[in-house]
């Protein structure tokens, strides 16, 4: 076995570690996308179409670059630990490896790991060079660079995004803040190059600002520290959870702008469907949590019901900032965050009676509500 | 007065216990037995932190697994696992909090934290404990709300010489009732009202 093929199991095996791990820490998720993970796989290449276009109009570029790189940063930085094999540092760095073969081993494992978030715009821009060759060598250099440079910036910054996810610089401001702070301006976006220069700016920025490490000083006590205390150093659930919201706000945005008026309902009620399932899954991960203490929390002198209801209220709490990014996309109507609240509560009312068919709860409620409200219209 | 009635306990197909009916009016009890014996577990059953299969264990009269017990009783054993994103003190607010015993000092002037020698360590997170460490921390949550009964699994395991002198002395001036399962019989070495019970195959003997 050379490195390449030690470094390669290593990965396979903390990748197979960790995807056991998120079954049983984000079930709610991964039971909510039984095919997720193939569709995301087609998600990039969809997107792709948007990215390669110089004439996208610029909302629908700025919002579908925005999820892209989001998703490719998490992408790599979900599988962070597999591919710097972690657990197995120590005896990797003890091994008489050469720097060259390690750095080349490393490169190879990531393009390995990005798969089709790299190679989907590498295809592309091979294709159109080759389809602009003739103007590339005769000298129409401007015509080929207007034509190359969106899926030539998606290119470079997807790598970059893949690179700094393995880093300890977070994109805080180039896929968070900026792009929030932007949002109402999307539409006068009016070429792909403002995106991809804003993004650029940003990247130099935090860069150079570095966030303060998270004190835990101030925190609340009792129970609710357990919990947000877990939360902050496990990030991985909560990163997950709230890229699965912004990416179906994201996508969400751009699909149900671009439908007929009359889809538009019954659009935002799939996602308010999925929003609320998503949101309350979380107390299926203060359940984990729980269920992985079991012993010492049945060792304190308070009752599992106060341990529920205290689970209840931080897990309504841990939703609120997603709650205002959803107002903030404002694509709810009142009836629909009714109906958001509907799934919500009939989802963690499934996760405490029948924590195995829980989603059962929400679809019946969704049933029940779509019938009422059909027998009022009629 | 630690007592089980009738307890049974099953994993799967393999039975633990079969309607043990124990009492244990003594303040001093060692339990030993070979691996996989049921040690820990009858630990746990008396703790009240695990049901088992059938019967009822009760601690001076109350059953242990009413709530309002918990106070009365403190358990070290590895299995108890303790959240380890915390850092010692995070650890150690979060359970004096629980059961209303935060001292008035800092952690680091703590009595138990100071005779264990876990100062140096009040700063690091439990999952990066050492063996020896975690063991100490894990006595000091048992022994810090002052318990009635004190249920220790392997107490000494991992313990340096100072920690084990440090928990001798406790084991002498502790006033309530402390069972402890281990495989070094002598573990009460100056006492010497202490009841031995040992756990195998066919049930729970005194020795």
């Amino acid at each position: 076995m050379n490195y390449w093929q030690f470094r390669r199991q290593l990965y396979q095996h903390a990748l197979k570690q960790w995807l056991e791990s998120l079954t049983q820490v984000s079930t709610g998720i991964v039971a909510l996308f039984p095919m997720a993970l193939y569709a995301l796989l087609l998600l990039p290449l969809l997107a792709l179409g948007v990215l390669a276009d110089k004439d996208s109009q610029g909302e629908s570029f700025f919002y579908t670059l925005w999820g892209y790189l989001l998703l490719a940063y998490c992408w790599i930085a979900m599988q962070k630990e597999a591919l710097q094999a972690a657990d197995y540092a120590l005896y990797d760095r003890s091994l008489p490896v050469p720097v060259w073969q390690r750095g080349a081993t490393e490169l190879g494992l990531l393009l390995y790991a990005a798969n089709v978030f790299v190679i989907g715009p590498a295809a592309v821009l091979l294709a159109m060079v080759y389809g602009h060759f003739t103007e590339l060598v005769s000298g129409e250099l401007r015509v080929s660079v207007t034509q190359l440079y969106p899926v030539c910036g998606l290119l470079v910054l997807t790598l970059y995004y893949c690179q700094s996810a393995k880093g300890k610089v977070k994109p805080w401001l180039s896929l968070g803040l900026v792009p929030l702070i932007a949002m109402p301006w999307a539409a006068w976006l009016h070429a792909p190059w403002l995106c991809l220069l804003g993004l650029a700016m940003a990247i130099l920025v935090e860069r150079t600002v570095r966030l303060p490490a998270p004190s835990f000083a101030g925190l609340p006590q009792g129970f609710w520290r357990l919990f947000l205390q877990q939360d902050i150093i496990h990030t991985k659930p909560t990163l997950l959870r709230a890229v699965v919201v912004l990416l179906v706000l994201v996508i969400g945005a751009t699909f149900v702008r671009q439908i007929d008026i009359s889809a538009k309902a019954p659009a935002s009620l799939l996602l308010a469907f999925v929003l609320g399932v998503v949101a309350a899954t979380k107390l299926l991960e203060l359940q984990s949590v729980r269920r992985h203490y079991h012993y010492y929390l049945h060792s304190l002198p308070i009752s599992p019901r106060d341990c529920t209801v205290q689970a209840l209220g931080y897990c309504l709490v841990y939703c609120l900032p997603g709650l205002l990014l959803i107002v903030k996309f404002g694509l709810l109507s009142l009836s629909q965050w009714g109906f958001f609240l509907l799934t919500y509560a009939a989802t963690q009312a499934g996760i405490l009676l029948r924590p195995g068919y829980y989603l059962i709860f929400p679809l019946v409620a969704a049933l029940m509500y779509l019938g009422s409200v059909y027998l009022v219209n009629r | 007065m630690l007592s089980f009635t009738q307890v049974s306990h099953h994993f799967g197909t393999r039975t633990l216990f079969r309607e043990l009916t124990l009492s244990l009016p003594e303040s001093r009890v060692v339990l030993t037995g070979a691996n996989g014996s049921g040690k820990t577990t009858l630990l746990l059953i008396a703790a009240g932190i695990l049901p088992p299969s059938q019967g009822v264990v009760s601690f001076n009269q109350l059953n242990v697994a009413d709530i309002s017990l918990r106070r009365q009783i403190g358990i070290s054993a590895s299995k108890v696992n303790l959240p380890g994103f915390f850092t010692v003190t995070d650890m150690l607010a979060f359970h004096g909090r629980q059961f209303n015993c935060v001292p008035d000092c800092l952690w680091a002037d703590y009595r138990w934290v100071n005779a264990f020698g876990l100062t140096p360590f009040l700063n690091t997170r439990v999952e990066d404990l050492s063996l020896g460490n975690y063991k100490k921390l894990s006595l000091i949550l048992a022994l810090m709300h002052s318990p009635e009964l004190l249920l220790l699994d392997e107490p000494t395991n991992g313990l340096d010489d100072k920690t084990r002198s440090a928990l001798e002395e406790c084991f002498e001036t502790y006033a309530g009732q402390l069972i402890i399962a281990s495989h070094e019989p002598q573990v009460f070495a100056s006492n010497c009202s202490v009841r031995h019970l040992h756990l195998d195959a066919s049930g729970v003997h005194d020795r």
